[in-house]
Protein backbone atom coordinates (compact mmCIF):
# COMPACT_ATOMS: atom_id res chain seq x y z
CA UNK A 1 0.00 0.00 0.00
CA UNK A 2 1.22 3.74 -0.64
CA UNK A 3 1.68 5.61 2.06
CA UNK A 4 2.63 8.89 0.36
CA UNK A 5 2.76 10.21 -3.28
CA UNK A 6 3.35 13.24 -4.66
CA UNK A 7 1.15 13.58 -8.47
CA UNK A 8 3.35 15.98 -10.57
CA UNK A 9 4.00 18.41 -7.92
CA UNK A 10 4.93 22.04 -9.75
CA UNK A 11 6.49 25.13 -7.02
CA UNK A 12 8.27 28.49 -7.34
CA UNK A 13 8.52 30.50 -4.40
CA UNK A 14 8.03 33.91 -6.96
CA UNK A 15 6.46 33.58 -10.21
CA UNK A 16 8.76 32.77 -13.18
CA UNK A 17 11.11 31.22 -11.30
CA UNK A 18 10.01 27.71 -10.94
CA UNK A 19 11.65 24.95 -8.37
CA UNK A 20 10.07 21.91 -8.73
CA UNK A 21 9.20 21.32 -12.22
CA UNK A 22 6.43 18.31 -11.82
CA UNK A 23 8.16 15.50 -9.70
CA UNK A 24 5.99 12.70 -8.60
CA UNK A 25 6.97 9.96 -6.21
CA UNK A 26 4.74 7.16 -4.25
CA UNK A 27 6.39 5.52 -0.91
CA UNK A 28 5.23 2.30 0.23
CA UNK A 29 3.96 1.85 3.88
CA UNK A 30 6.82 1.05 5.78
CA UNK A 31 9.77 1.70 3.91
CA UNK A 32 12.67 3.58 4.44
CA UNK A 33 13.11 6.73 1.47
CA UNK A 34 16.17 8.71 0.85
CA UNK A 35 15.68 11.74 -0.95
CA UNK A 36 18.96 13.00 -2.65
CA UNK A 37 20.15 15.48 -4.89
CA UNK A 38 22.93 18.54 -5.01
CA UNK A 39 22.34 21.89 -3.39
CA UNK A 40 19.47 24.04 -4.15
CA UNK A 41 17.79 21.38 -6.34
CA UNK A 42 15.07 21.58 -4.80
CA UNK A 43 14.98 18.43 -1.95
CA UNK A 44 14.10 20.91 0.97
CA UNK A 45 11.44 22.69 -1.16
CA UNK A 46 10.09 18.80 -2.04
CA UNK A 47 10.11 17.82 1.32
CA UNK A 48 8.03 20.72 2.97
CA UNK A 49 5.62 19.98 -0.20
CA UNK A 50 4.85 16.31 1.33
CA UNK A 51 4.50 18.14 4.87
CA UNK A 52 2.31 20.42 3.69
CA UNK A 53 3.74 23.14 5.12
CA UNK A 54 3.67 24.65 1.25
CA UNK A 55 1.15 24.23 -1.10
CA UNK A 56 1.81 23.08 -4.44
CA UNK A 57 1.01 25.76 -7.54
CA UNK A 58 0.08 22.23 -9.47
CA UNK A 59 -0.26 18.96 -8.25
CA UNK A 60 -1.08 17.43 -5.27
CA UNK A 61 0.19 15.29 -1.98
CA UNK A 62 -1.77 12.41 -1.10
CA UNK A 63 -1.40 11.01 2.51
CA UNK A 64 -2.99 7.21 2.82
CA UNK A 65 -4.40 8.27 -0.27
CA UNK A 66 -6.25 11.26 0.52
CA UNK A 67 -5.33 14.49 -0.82
CA UNK A 68 -3.67 16.59 1.83
CA UNK A 69 -5.05 19.56 1.08
CA UNK A 70 -8.06 18.64 1.65
CA UNK A 71 -7.53 17.01 4.85
CA UNK A 72 -8.22 18.90 8.15
CA UNK A 73 -4.94 19.77 9.25
CA UNK A 74 -4.70 18.59 12.65
CA UNK A 75 -6.00 14.99 11.09
CA UNK A 76 -2.96 15.74 8.61
CA UNK A 77 -0.45 15.93 11.92
CA UNK A 78 -2.01 13.07 13.76
CA UNK A 79 -0.61 10.81 10.82
CA UNK A 80 2.59 12.94 9.58
CA UNK A 81 4.89 14.54 11.42
CA UNK A 82 8.18 16.84 9.78
CA UNK A 83 11.72 17.00 11.18
CA UNK A 84 12.69 20.80 10.05
CA UNK A 85 16.99 21.13 9.09
CA UNK A 86 17.31 23.16 12.37
CA UNK A 87 14.86 24.24 15.13
CA UNK A 88 14.94 28.24 16.37
CA UNK A 89 15.82 28.88 20.23
CA UNK A 90 14.63 32.65 20.67
CA UNK A 91 13.47 31.51 24.11
CA UNK A 92 15.10 29.05 27.14
CA UNK A 93 12.09 26.82 26.17
CA UNK A 94 13.01 23.30 27.90
CA UNK A 95 13.62 20.05 25.90
CA UNK A 96 10.32 18.75 27.17
CA UNK A 97 8.68 21.60 26.75
CA UNK A 98 9.85 21.31 22.85
CA UNK A 99 8.92 17.67 22.61
CA UNK A 100 5.61 18.29 24.37
CA UNK A 101 4.16 20.51 21.59
CA UNK A 102 4.27 16.70 19.26
CA UNK A 103 1.56 16.33 21.30
CA UNK A 104 -0.56 19.27 20.14
CA UNK A 105 -2.11 17.63 17.27
CA UNK A 106 -3.78 15.23 19.68
CA UNK A 107 -5.39 17.75 22.04
CA UNK A 108 -7.77 19.82 22.05
CA UNK A 109 -7.17 23.55 21.22
CA UNK A 110 -7.53 24.85 24.59
CA UNK A 111 -6.17 22.09 26.74
CA UNK A 112 -2.52 21.63 28.50
CA UNK A 113 -0.54 18.24 27.92
CA UNK A 114 -1.88 16.14 30.85
CA UNK A 115 0.17 13.23 32.21
CA UNK A 116 -0.24 10.52 29.79
CA UNK A 117 1.14 13.14 26.91
CA UNK A 118 3.81 13.72 29.32
CA UNK A 119 4.62 10.07 29.81
CA UNK A 120 4.60 9.77 25.47
CA UNK A 121 6.96 13.24 25.35
CA UNK A 122 9.63 11.16 27.59
CA UNK A 123 9.52 7.90 26.02
CA UNK A 124 9.97 10.02 22.56
CA UNK A 125 13.21 11.13 24.06
CA UNK A 126 14.18 8.00 25.45
CA UNK A 127 13.78 6.47 22.28
CA UNK A 128 15.30 9.77 20.60
CA UNK A 129 18.47 8.86 23.40
CA UNK A 130 18.43 12.10 24.85
CA UNK A 131 16.32 11.43 28.11
CA UNK A 132 18.94 12.89 30.00
CA UNK A 133 18.62 16.58 28.19
CA UNK A 134 14.88 16.49 29.20
CA UNK A 135 15.07 19.45 31.53
CA UNK A 136 17.74 21.01 29.48
CA UNK A 137 17.42 24.47 28.15
CA UNK A 138 17.24 24.64 24.47
CA UNK A 139 19.01 27.71 24.53
CA UNK A 140 21.62 25.92 25.87
CA UNK A 141 22.23 22.79 23.74
CA UNK A 142 24.61 21.91 20.55
CA UNK A 143 23.13 22.08 17.38
CA UNK A 144 23.36 18.65 16.97
CA UNK A 145 21.80 17.94 20.57
CA UNK A 146 18.42 20.04 19.36
CA UNK A 147 18.16 18.05 16.17
CA UNK A 148 18.24 14.95 18.19
CA UNK A 149 15.28 17.09 20.09
CA UNK A 150 13.77 18.26 17.28
CA UNK A 151 13.53 14.38 16.04
CA UNK A 152 11.92 13.33 19.73
CA UNK A 153 9.19 16.11 19.00
CA UNK A 154 8.03 14.17 15.76
CA UNK A 155 8.03 10.91 17.63
CA UNK A 156 6.33 12.32 20.54
CA UNK A 157 3.60 12.94 17.53
CA UNK A 158 3.10 9.20 16.91
CA UNK A 159 3.03 9.36 13.08
CA UNK A 160 2.89 7.10 10.70
CA UNK A 161 4.86 8.76 8.22
CA UNK A 162 7.78 10.45 9.14
CA UNK A 163 9.73 13.32 6.86
CA UNK A 164 12.91 14.61 8.04
CA UNK A 165 15.17 17.22 6.16
CA UNK A 166 18.50 16.52 6.84
CA UNK A 167 18.34 15.59 10.54
CA UNK A 168 21.86 14.33 10.34
CA UNK A 169 23.64 17.62 9.17
CA UNK A 170 24.98 18.58 12.64
CA UNK A 171 25.21 14.95 14.08
CA UNK A 172 28.73 12.75 14.82
CA UNK A 173 29.53 9.35 13.39
CA UNK A 174 27.93 8.06 16.39
CA UNK A 175 24.34 9.90 16.80
CA UNK A 176 23.93 9.23 12.98
CA UNK A 177 24.29 5.71 13.22
CA UNK A 178 21.91 6.01 16.17
CA UNK A 179 19.27 7.87 14.74
CA UNK A 180 18.88 5.60 11.44
CA UNK A 181 19.09 2.54 14.04
CA UNK A 182 16.16 4.04 15.20
CA UNK A 183 14.11 4.42 12.17
CA UNK A 184 15.05 1.27 11.37
CA UNK A 185 13.56 -0.14 14.31
CA UNK A 186 10.66 1.96 13.91
CA UNK A 187 9.90 0.88 10.52
CA UNK A 188 10.29 -2.90 11.62
CA UNK A 189 8.18 -2.48 14.69
CA UNK A 190 5.68 -0.09 13.94
CA UNK A 191 5.09 0.08 10.27
CA UNK A 192 6.58 3.83 10.25
CA UNK A 193 7.11 5.35 6.53
CA UNK A 194 10.16 7.69 6.44
CA UNK A 195 11.06 9.71 4.03
CA UNK A 196 15.13 11.76 4.63
CA UNK A 197 16.39 14.22 2.79
CA UNK A 198 20.39 13.48 3.47
CA UNK A 199 23.56 14.67 1.70
CA UNK A 200 25.20 11.93 4.00
CA UNK A 201 25.11 8.85 1.11
CA UNK A 202 26.98 6.15 3.64
CA UNK A 203 24.00 4.81 5.15
CA UNK A 204 21.90 4.47 2.08
CA UNK A 205 23.09 0.82 1.27
CA UNK A 206 21.49 -1.38 3.13
CA UNK A 207 19.63 1.00 5.19
CA UNK A 208 17.05 2.13 3.07
CA UNK A 209 14.28 0.87 0.72
CA UNK A 210 14.65 3.57 -1.83
CA UNK A 211 16.46 6.46 -2.97
CA UNK A 212 14.78 9.37 -4.61
CA UNK A 213 17.63 11.27 -6.69
CA UNK A 214 16.57 15.28 -7.70
CA UNK A 215 18.36 17.93 -9.73
CA UNK A 216 17.22 21.25 -10.72
CA UNK A 217 13.54 20.84 -9.30
CA UNK A 218 12.88 17.55 -11.14
CA UNK A 219 13.21 13.58 -10.81
CA UNK A 220 15.81 11.77 -12.26
CA UNK A 221 16.05 8.82 -10.65
CA UNK A 222 14.05 6.66 -8.18
CA UNK A 223 14.66 3.21 -7.11
CA UNK A 224 16.09 0.92 -4.86
CA UNK A 225 20.13 0.98 -3.97
CA UNK A 226 20.90 -1.46 -6.12
CA UNK A 227 19.38 0.43 -8.83
CA UNK A 228 20.39 4.01 -7.74
CA UNK A 229 23.84 3.46 -6.03
CA UNK A 230 25.55 3.02 -9.25
CA UNK A 231 28.65 5.38 -10.38
CA UNK A 232 26.65 6.80 -13.56
CA UNK A 233 23.49 7.17 -12.13
CA UNK A 234 24.92 9.15 -9.31
CA UNK A 235 26.92 11.05 -11.51
CA UNK A 236 23.88 11.78 -12.98
CA UNK A 237 22.10 13.51 -9.91
CA UNK A 238 24.96 15.37 -8.67
CA UNK A 239 26.25 16.53 -12.25
CA UNK A 240 29.56 15.29 -11.00
CA UNK A 241 31.62 12.64 -12.70
CA UNK A 242 33.93 12.32 -9.86
CA UNK A 243 31.51 9.98 -8.35
CA UNK A 244 33.26 6.35 -7.41
CA UNK A 245 31.00 3.93 -6.14
CA UNK A 246 32.57 0.60 -3.99
CA UNK A 247 30.60 -2.52 -2.46
CA UNK A 248 32.43 -4.25 0.20
CA UNK A 249 30.98 -5.66 3.49
CA UNK A 250 27.25 -5.82 1.89
CA UNK A 251 27.56 -1.47 2.04
CA UNK A 252 27.82 1.01 -0.94
CA UNK A 253 30.58 3.28 -0.15
CA UNK A 254 30.20 6.23 -2.74
CA UNK A 255 32.50 9.42 -2.66
CA UNK A 256 33.62 11.92 -4.95
CA UNK A 257 37.16 11.75 -6.20
CA UNK A 258 38.79 15.16 -5.06
CA UNK B 1 22.08 15.49 36.62
CA UNK B 2 19.02 17.68 36.46
CA UNK B 3 15.27 16.88 37.80
CA UNK B 4 15.27 13.22 36.99
CA UNK B 5 12.51 11.40 34.60
CA UNK B 6 10.34 10.42 37.68
CA UNK B 7 10.01 13.68 38.93
CA UNK B 8 9.23 15.35 35.37
CA UNK B 9 6.81 12.74 35.22
CA UNK B 10 4.72 14.09 38.35
CA UNK B 11 5.17 17.59 36.88
CA UNK B 12 1.83 18.05 34.84
CA UNK B 13 1.23 20.82 33.07
CA UNK B 14 -2.28 21.13 33.59
CA UNK B 15 -2.68 22.87 37.21
CA UNK B 16 0.06 25.18 36.19
CA UNK B 17 -2.04 28.13 34.65
CA UNK B 18 -4.85 27.84 37.23
CA UNK B 19 -2.10 28.06 40.26
CA UNK B 20 -0.47 30.97 38.50
CA UNK B 21 -3.81 32.83 37.39
CA UNK B 22 -4.70 32.63 41.05
CA UNK B 23 -1.65 34.39 42.38
CA UNK B 24 -1.76 36.82 40.17
CA UNK B 25 -4.80 37.17 40.71
CA UNK B 26 -3.93 38.28 44.35
CA UNK B 27 -1.05 40.89 43.52
CA UNK B 28 -3.87 42.40 41.11
CA UNK B 29 -6.79 42.86 43.95
CA UNK B 30 -3.43 44.32 46.03
CA UNK B 31 -2.34 46.24 43.63
CA UNK B 32 -5.79 47.96 42.96
CA UNK B 33 -6.07 48.78 46.53
CA UNK B 34 -2.54 50.55 46.81
CA UNK B 35 -3.39 52.04 43.81
CA UNK B 36 -6.86 53.47 45.09
CA UNK B 37 -5.15 54.48 48.34
CA UNK B 38 -1.93 56.52 46.67
CA UNK B 39 -2.40 59.80 45.46
CA UNK B 40 -1.64 63.26 46.39
CA UNK B 41 -4.53 63.17 48.66
CA UNK B 42 -4.60 59.77 50.42
CA UNK B 43 -7.80 57.95 50.88
CA UNK B 44 -9.51 58.03 53.49
CA UNK B 45 -12.27 55.88 54.50
CA UNK B 46 -14.47 57.62 56.50
CA UNK B 47 -14.49 61.03 55.02
CA UNK B 48 -15.53 59.01 51.60
CA UNK B 49 -18.41 58.37 53.33
CA UNK B 50 -19.06 62.22 54.60
CA UNK B 51 -17.49 64.51 52.62
CA UNK B 52 -19.31 65.00 49.42
CA UNK B 53 -16.18 66.21 47.84
CA UNK B 54 -13.81 63.69 49.22
CA UNK B 55 -16.28 61.16 46.98
CA UNK B 56 -16.46 63.69 44.10
CA UNK B 57 -12.54 63.17 43.62
CA UNK B 58 -12.50 59.57 44.20
CA UNK B 59 -14.87 58.32 42.44
CA UNK B 60 -15.13 60.84 39.01
CA UNK B 61 -11.25 60.70 39.05
CA UNK B 62 -9.16 58.25 40.92
CA UNK B 63 -11.14 55.22 40.03
CA UNK B 64 -11.39 55.81 36.49
CA UNK B 65 -8.17 56.70 36.34
CA UNK B 66 -6.96 53.50 38.19
CA UNK B 67 -9.53 51.11 36.08
CA UNK B 68 -8.04 53.24 32.77
CA UNK B 69 -4.22 52.48 34.04
CA UNK B 70 -5.24 48.62 34.61
CA UNK B 71 -7.26 48.21 31.13
CA UNK B 72 -3.64 50.11 29.40
CA UNK B 73 -1.79 48.17 31.24
CA UNK B 74 -3.28 44.65 30.52
CA UNK B 75 -3.33 45.64 26.88
CA UNK B 76 -0.24 46.37 25.90
CA UNK B 77 1.07 43.44 27.99
CA UNK B 78 -1.24 41.33 26.47
CA UNK B 79 0.17 42.47 23.07
CA UNK B 80 3.50 42.59 23.77
CA UNK B 81 3.25 38.84 24.61
CA UNK B 82 1.81 38.23 21.57
CA UNK B 83 4.33 40.06 19.55
CA UNK B 84 7.22 38.26 21.18
CA UNK B 85 5.68 35.13 20.59
CA UNK B 86 4.78 35.61 17.02
CA UNK B 87 8.20 37.10 15.81
CA UNK B 88 10.31 34.91 18.43
CA UNK B 89 12.16 37.58 19.72
CA UNK B 90 11.70 38.84 23.41
CA UNK B 91 13.26 42.15 22.50
CA UNK B 92 9.68 43.05 20.60
CA UNK B 93 6.84 45.20 22.34
CA UNK B 94 4.03 47.30 20.66
CA UNK B 95 6.63 50.25 21.51
CA UNK B 96 9.63 48.94 20.11
CA UNK B 97 7.97 47.55 16.75
CA UNK B 98 6.74 51.19 15.92
CA UNK B 99 3.10 50.08 16.83
CA UNK B 100 2.66 52.72 19.37
CA UNK B 101 4.00 55.12 17.12
CA UNK B 102 2.43 54.34 14.22
CA UNK B 103 -1.10 54.77 16.60
CA UNK B 104 0.43 57.77 18.28
CA UNK B 105 0.64 59.28 14.38
CA UNK B 106 -2.66 58.60 13.33
CA UNK B 107 -4.27 59.78 16.88
CA UNK B 108 -2.68 63.12 16.41
CA UNK B 109 -4.18 63.86 13.15
CA UNK B 110 -7.74 62.91 14.70
CA UNK B 111 -7.29 65.28 18.02
CA UNK B 112 -5.89 68.14 15.46
CA UNK B 113 -8.84 67.86 13.63
CA UNK B 114 -10.50 68.23 16.86
CA UNK B 115 -10.72 65.23 19.69
CA UNK B 116 -14.94 65.07 20.04
CA UNK B 117 -15.23 63.62 16.57
CA UNK B 118 -17.34 60.43 15.95
CA UNK B 119 -18.38 58.29 13.03
CA UNK B 120 -20.93 56.26 13.32
CA UNK B 121 -20.64 56.46 17.13
CA UNK B 122 -16.70 55.61 16.99
CA UNK B 123 -14.69 58.14 17.97
CA UNK B 124 -12.43 59.05 14.77
CA UNK B 125 -9.51 58.85 16.77
CA UNK B 126 -9.64 55.19 17.76
CA UNK B 127 -10.19 54.74 14.07
CA UNK B 128 -7.21 56.74 12.62
CA UNK B 129 -4.66 55.74 15.76
CA UNK B 130 -5.90 51.87 14.68
CA UNK B 131 -5.07 52.70 11.11
CA UNK B 132 -1.76 53.90 12.41
CA UNK B 133 -0.84 51.10 13.99
CA UNK B 134 -1.77 48.78 11.61
CA UNK B 135 0.26 50.71 8.92
CA UNK B 136 3.34 50.52 11.65
CA UNK B 137 2.74 47.03 11.93
CA UNK B 138 2.62 46.08 8.42
CA UNK B 139 5.53 48.17 7.38
CA UNK B 140 7.35 46.87 9.74
CA UNK B 141 6.83 43.25 8.97
CA UNK B 142 7.74 43.66 4.94
CA UNK B 143 10.63 45.24 5.84
CA UNK B 144 11.90 42.75 8.24
CA UNK B 145 10.01 39.69 6.85
CA UNK B 146 11.18 40.22 3.25
CA UNK B 147 12.88 37.35 3.23
CA UNK B 148 12.15 33.72 4.18
CA UNK B 149 14.16 34.10 7.72
CA UNK B 150 13.25 36.82 9.95
CA UNK B 151 16.29 38.82 10.68
CA UNK B 152 15.47 39.93 14.97
CA UNK B 153 18.39 42.97 13.84
CA UNK B 154 15.94 43.97 10.82
CA UNK B 155 12.87 43.54 12.90
CA UNK B 156 13.70 46.31 15.62
CA UNK B 157 15.56 48.56 13.13
CA UNK B 158 12.71 48.62 11.07
CA UNK B 159 11.04 49.64 14.42
CA UNK B 160 12.89 52.09 15.68
CA UNK B 161 12.99 53.44 11.89
CA UNK B 162 9.09 53.46 11.87
CA UNK B 163 8.87 55.24 15.37
CA UNK B 164 10.97 58.09 13.92
CA UNK B 165 9.17 58.49 10.75
CA UNK B 166 5.59 58.47 13.39
CA UNK B 167 7.61 61.00 15.43
CA UNK B 168 8.42 62.69 12.61
CA UNK B 169 4.94 63.25 11.16
CA UNK B 170 3.75 63.75 15.04
CA UNK B 171 5.58 67.05 15.04
CA UNK B 172 4.51 68.23 11.73
CA UNK B 173 0.97 67.53 12.61
CA UNK B 174 1.35 69.75 16.26
CA UNK B 175 3.43 72.15 14.20
CA UNK B 176 0.33 72.53 11.68
CA UNK B 177 -2.22 72.57 13.94
CA UNK B 178 -3.80 75.61 16.04
CA UNK B 179 -1.91 75.62 19.64
CA UNK B 180 -4.70 74.97 21.71
CA UNK B 181 -4.90 71.72 20.08
CA UNK B 182 -1.30 71.10 19.56
CA UNK B 183 -1.08 71.42 23.09
CA UNK B 184 -3.46 68.83 23.53
CA UNK B 185 -1.20 66.70 21.35
CA UNK B 186 1.69 67.23 23.55
CA UNK B 187 0.16 66.01 26.65
CA UNK B 188 -1.36 63.37 25.32
CA UNK B 189 2.33 62.31 23.81
CA UNK B 190 3.93 62.12 26.59
CA UNK B 191 1.42 59.09 27.90
CA UNK B 192 -1.04 59.69 30.55
CA UNK B 193 -3.68 58.32 31.95
CA UNK B 194 -5.52 61.73 33.27
CA UNK B 195 -8.84 60.94 34.08
CA UNK B 196 -11.66 61.09 30.82
CA UNK B 197 -14.75 59.39 32.56
CA UNK B 198 -16.53 56.31 32.81
CA UNK B 199 -17.82 56.87 29.27
CA UNK B 200 -14.80 56.66 27.44
CA UNK B 201 -13.69 53.76 29.79
CA UNK B 202 -17.24 51.59 28.42
CA UNK B 203 -16.49 52.78 24.93
CA UNK B 204 -12.74 50.84 24.95
CA UNK B 205 -14.35 47.80 26.35
CA UNK B 206 -15.95 47.70 23.89
CA UNK B 207 -12.85 46.88 21.50
CA UNK B 208 -10.68 45.64 24.02
CA UNK B 209 -12.68 42.81 25.79
CA UNK B 210 -13.04 41.05 22.34
CA UNK B 211 -9.70 42.15 21.71
CA UNK B 212 -7.88 39.91 24.06
CA UNK B 213 -10.54 37.24 24.09
CA UNK B 214 -9.80 36.90 19.89
CA UNK B 215 -5.87 36.80 20.79
CA UNK B 216 -6.17 34.49 23.67
CA UNK B 217 -7.66 32.01 21.12
CA UNK B 218 -4.50 32.15 19.04
CA UNK B 219 -2.59 31.04 22.60
CA UNK B 220 -1.64 26.95 21.64
CA UNK B 221 -0.42 28.69 17.72
CA UNK B 222 1.81 31.40 19.41
CA UNK B 223 3.12 28.99 21.79
CA UNK B 224 3.83 26.48 18.45
CA UNK B 225 5.18 29.34 16.94
CA UNK B 226 7.33 30.50 19.77
CA UNK B 227 9.01 27.30 19.97
CA UNK B 228 9.72 27.29 16.23
CA UNK B 229 8.13 28.32 13.14
CA UNK B 230 8.61 25.73 10.39
CA UNK B 231 7.65 22.98 13.02
CA UNK B 232 4.42 25.02 14.36
CA UNK B 233 3.43 25.11 10.07
CA UNK B 234 4.14 20.83 10.38
CA UNK B 235 2.11 20.68 13.44
CA UNK B 236 -0.83 21.88 11.46
CA UNK B 237 -0.92 26.13 12.32
CA UNK B 238 -1.75 27.52 9.88
CA UNK B 239 1.00 30.58 9.97
CA UNK B 240 -0.10 33.40 7.49
CA UNK B 241 -3.24 33.35 9.19
CA UNK B 242 -2.27 33.32 12.76
CA UNK B 243 0.11 36.06 11.56
CA UNK B 244 -2.38 38.40 10.05
CA UNK B 245 -4.77 37.84 12.80
CA UNK B 246 -2.48 38.63 15.42
CA UNK B 247 -1.65 41.82 13.61
CA UNK B 248 -5.24 42.76 13.10
CA UNK B 249 -5.72 42.80 16.82
CA UNK B 250 -2.82 43.66 18.18
CA UNK B 251 -3.12 47.30 16.03
CA UNK B 252 -6.78 47.31 17.08
CA UNK B 253 -6.06 46.62 20.82
CA UNK B 254 -2.79 48.94 20.54
CA UNK B 255 -4.55 51.39 18.71
CA UNK B 256 -7.54 51.89 21.18
CA UNK B 257 -5.20 52.40 23.94
CA UNK B 258 -2.86 54.74 22.35
CA UNK B 259 -5.93 56.96 21.37
CA UNK B 260 -7.07 57.18 24.74
CA UNK B 261 -3.25 57.09 26.83
CA UNK B 262 -0.69 57.73 24.52
CA UNK B 263 2.42 55.52 23.75
CA UNK B 264 3.18 54.52 26.81
CA UNK B 265 6.18 52.92 26.29
CA UNK B 266 8.06 49.77 27.43
CA UNK B 267 5.07 48.19 29.75
CA UNK B 268 4.47 45.50 26.65
CA UNK B 269 8.19 44.35 26.97
CA UNK B 270 8.61 44.28 31.17
CA UNK B 271 5.81 42.26 32.26
CA UNK B 272 5.97 39.47 29.45
CA UNK B 273 9.38 39.01 30.71
CA UNK B 274 8.17 39.18 34.65
CA UNK B 275 5.96 36.70 33.81
CA UNK B 276 8.42 34.23 32.05
CA UNK B 277 10.78 35.00 35.36
CA UNK B 278 7.85 33.78 37.34
CA UNK B 279 6.06 31.03 35.78
CA UNK B 280 7.80 29.67 32.62
CA UNK B 281 7.94 30.23 29.17
CA UNK B 282 4.72 28.12 28.09
CA UNK B 283 3.24 31.17 26.13
CA UNK B 284 -0.43 29.59 27.06
CA UNK B 285 0.62 30.52 30.37
CA UNK B 286 2.38 33.98 29.57
CA UNK B 287 -0.40 35.27 27.20
CA UNK B 288 -2.94 35.16 30.29
CA UNK B 289 -0.85 36.21 32.96
CA UNK B 290 0.43 39.11 30.97
CA UNK B 291 -2.92 40.41 30.60
CA UNK B 292 -3.32 40.41 34.63
CA UNK B 293 0.15 41.53 35.75
CA UNK B 294 0.13 43.71 33.13
CA UNK B 295 -2.99 45.65 34.20
CA UNK B 296 -0.96 45.08 38.30
CA UNK B 297 1.91 46.74 36.88
CA UNK B 298 0.22 49.96 35.24
CA UNK B 299 -1.80 50.87 38.37
CA UNK B 300 1.58 50.72 40.50
CA UNK B 301 3.26 52.62 37.94
CA UNK B 302 0.22 55.03 37.53
CA UNK B 303 0.11 55.71 41.72
CA UNK B 304 4.39 56.18 41.25
CA UNK B 305 3.53 59.08 38.60
CA UNK B 306 0.54 60.26 41.19
CA UNK B 307 2.63 60.47 44.19
CA UNK B 308 6.23 60.74 43.69
CA UNK B 309 6.68 64.49 43.37
CA UNK B 310 4.42 65.65 45.94
CA UNK B 311 1.75 68.02 44.74
CA UNK B 312 3.10 67.76 40.84
CA UNK B 313 2.44 64.78 38.73
CA UNK B 314 4.67 62.68 36.22
CA UNK B 315 2.81 61.86 33.29
CA UNK B 316 3.30 57.54 33.35
CA UNK B 317 4.75 57.29 30.18
CA UNK B 318 7.61 59.11 31.63
CA UNK B 319 7.88 56.20 34.65
CA UNK B 320 7.20 53.27 32.52
CA UNK B 321 10.34 54.78 30.12
CA UNK B 322 12.49 54.96 32.93
CA UNK B 323 12.20 51.84 34.26
CA UNK B 324 11.67 49.82 30.73
CA UNK B 325 14.08 51.86 28.96
CA UNK B 326 17.29 50.47 30.91
CA UNK B 327 15.66 47.13 31.38
CA UNK B 328 15.35 46.65 27.49
CA UNK B 329 18.96 47.83 27.14
CA UNK B 330 19.71 45.05 30.05
CA UNK B 331 17.60 42.28 27.80
CA UNK B 332 19.35 43.19 25.16
CA UNK B 333 23.00 42.86 26.08
CA UNK B 334 21.36 39.11 27.67
CA UNK B 335 20.20 38.41 24.42
CA UNK B 336 23.39 39.24 22.39
CA UNK B 337 25.76 37.10 24.87
CA UNK B 338 22.69 34.31 23.27
CA UNK B 339 23.17 34.93 20.25
CA UNK B 340 27.04 35.03 20.35
CA UNK B 341 26.95 31.59 21.09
Amino acid sequence: MIELEARDIRFGYSPGVPVIGGVSLALERGSMGALIGPNGCGKSTMIRLLAGILQPLEGQVLLEGLPIAQMDSYARTRKMAYVPQAVARAFPFTALEVVLTGRSPHLPRFAFEGRRDVERAIEALETAGVAHLASRRITELSAGERQIVSFARALAQEPDCLLLDEPAASLDLKHRATLVRTLLRLRDSHGLTVLMVTHDLSFIDPCFDVVFGMRDGIMVAAGPPSDTMRESVLAEIYGDEHVRVRRTDGRTFVWSEA
Amino acid sequence: MEASLPALKHHPIEGRLTRSFLILLAVLALSTLIALWAGYQRLDLAALRYDEAARAVFFRLRLPRVVMAALVGSTLALVGAALQALFRNPLADPFTLGVSGGGALGASIAIALGWGIRLAGVPVVFVTAFAGSAMAIFVVYRIAGSGAIFLPGALLLAGVVSNLIASAGVLTVQYVADPARALQILRWLIGSLDAIGFQIIVRMLIFLVPGWIALLTFSRDLHLLAVDEETAASLGVNVRRCEFMVYALSSLLVGVTVAVSGSIGFVGLIVPHMVRLLFGQDVRIVLPCSLLLGAAFLMLADAVARTVLGQTELPVGAVTGLIGGPFFLWLMRREQRYSAI
